[in-house]
């Protein structure tokens, strides 16, 4: 005859057996001495828990708050939490206005020294941006900037907008694109823009004459799985872009965010399928090398 | 809804703190993090909301212990002077011994790996065996036997303790 398992006993004496499987145990137990002494075993020693568990209770008795108490709580917390992000959303305009604009004359001169430091060329460490020689990399394709003339400004543009796209800016079906380490990218003195500390999936180069004005794509992910996307290139080359992915764009309430940036002759673009304002605060850890 | 959340509320407060208590050994805490679990649940709106508040409340207890691990740590590179007690006045005498006997029981409870330990507290906490399968990620019916052992492991751990002092006052 077989006995009955421990682990079914404890099941049992914990009424955590169906209606049959206790009818099962009951009846076993009534024609097997040896079962009903395990069930015994058990049962004190279920019992014995109960009792060394119940000493571990705090000195004081727990007094519940009144729920009114925690609704207001919680409501606090809402609040507090709205306010958090109505304030987030302010500052990162405000940060995105005044700093971004700064910060990235800062790393597109930095990106400017690494290349003349790193590449016999002619390219100066000195020159203004706005003299960067824009080459199109494919002949047949006719850059249609958007917003502002690039070439008639003789100053750097420091531009931040944000749109809503359907699609993350295609890559233009001209133009040869491939796939690069994020190693030999930035060795190759490419400008290579992503965010500090997510996992980099993919970047990939679109070639040009100069290095300076080749187009640089990198993919990341985000915690969350989304994908970040972010290209950096000569403005002409990148108003292409968003134009064209503006022209694919079909609505949708899970668009993706974009956010682009231009300054002087460079612009960049990021795109992923989350709030723009943490996109936003994406685009202020971005890093170029 | 609000009701239901309420009610719950009623009923299984008492347990959660408990539950906290068991896990940070701190009665302001636990109940702190019991309130922060029952906040959280008027956001999330839980489907089931019993398991779902003690899941929260487990998780609660493991960032909090990791969180005084490494308190913990810190505080011994501060400091090398052994804590001293504060002296037991005598008619505290009943509160050092209740204090005793919840000392043995929290060591002997330590000694069990931490998924016995959680399935036990979650077990005398009132929950069922599908809901701590649902949180532990344990077939229902391997609950049955992650507590057969675990009672096992506690009463035995327990008696061991325990035994030393036992023998100490036989012979005093």
């Amino acid at each position: 005859m077989r006995h009955i398992p421990e682990e079914e006993l404890h099941a049992y004496l914990d009424q955590a057996l169906s209606r049959a499987q206790a009818v099962e145990i009951e009846s076993h137990l009534a024609g097997c001495a040896r079962c009903r002494m395990e069930r015994d075993a058990i049962a004190g020693l279920r019992d014995r828990t109960t009792a060394l568990l119940s000493t571990l209770a705090p000195a004081q008795s727990i007094q519940r708050p009144a729920w009114a108490e925690l609704r207001r709580r919680h409501h606090l917390a809402t609040a507090r939490r709205a306010r958090i992000i109505r304030g987030a959303v302010w500052a990162a305009s405000l940060v995105a206005a005044i700093g971004l604009g700064y910060g990235s004359h800062w790393w597109l001169d930095q990106a400017r020294e690494e290349l003349a430091g790193t590449r016999d060329t002619a390219l100066s460490p000195t020159r203004p941006a706005t003299t960067t020689v824009v080459t199109p990399v494919v002949a047949n394709r006719s850059p249609a900037p958007r917003g502002t003339a690039i070439a008639s400004r003789s100053r750097p543009i420091e531009r931040l907008e944000q749109d809503t796209l359907s699609s993350a800016p295609t890559v233009p079906a001209s133009g040869v694109w491939r796939t690069e380490s994020l190693e030999r990218a930035v060795a190759s003195g490419l400008t290579v823009p992503r965010v500090a500390g997510l996992p980099v999936l993919q970047i990939q180069v679109q070639d040009a004459p100069t290095s300076s004005s080749s187009l640089v794509a990198v993919e990341q992910v985000l915690t969350g799985g989304e994908l970040v996307r972010t290209i950096e290139g000569p403005a002409a080359e990148m108003a292409a872009l968003d134009q064209n992915a503006v022209a694919s764009n079909s609505g949708g309430a899970d668009a993706p965010s974009s956010v682009s940036m231009r300054t002087g002759s460079r612009m960049l673009l990021m795109t992923a399928r989350i709030p723009a304002d943490s996109l936003r605060a994406l685009l202020a850890k971005l890093r170029t090398k | 809804m609000a009701d239901d959340l309420e009610q719950l509320y009623q009923s299984t407060y008492t347990s959660v703190v408990r539950f906290l208590y068991r896990r940070v050994w701190d009665l302001d805490r636990a109940h702190d993090l019991a309130q922060e679990v029952f906040v959280r649940a008027m956001n999330h709106r839980p489907e089931k909301p019993r398991a779902w508040v003690f899941a929260v409340a487990a998780n609660l207890a493991r960032d909090e212990a990791r969180a005084a691990m490494r308190r913990k740590k810190h505080l011994t590179l501060l400091t090398n002077d052994p804590i001293v007690m504060p002296a037991a006045e005598p008619d505290a005498q009943e509160l050092v011994e209740q204090d005793e006997r919840m000392a043995s029981v929290h060591r002997a409870l330590d000694e069990l790996t931490p998924r016995d330990k959680e399935v036990l507290l979650l077990w005398d906490a009132g929950l069922t065996y599908p809901e701590i399968a649902a949180q532990t990620d344990l077939a229902v019916g391997a609950v049955g036997t992650t507590l057969a052992r675990a009672r096992k492991r506690l009463v035995a751990a327990h008696e061991r303790l325990t035994a030393g002092k036992m023998d100490d006052a036989a012979h005093s």
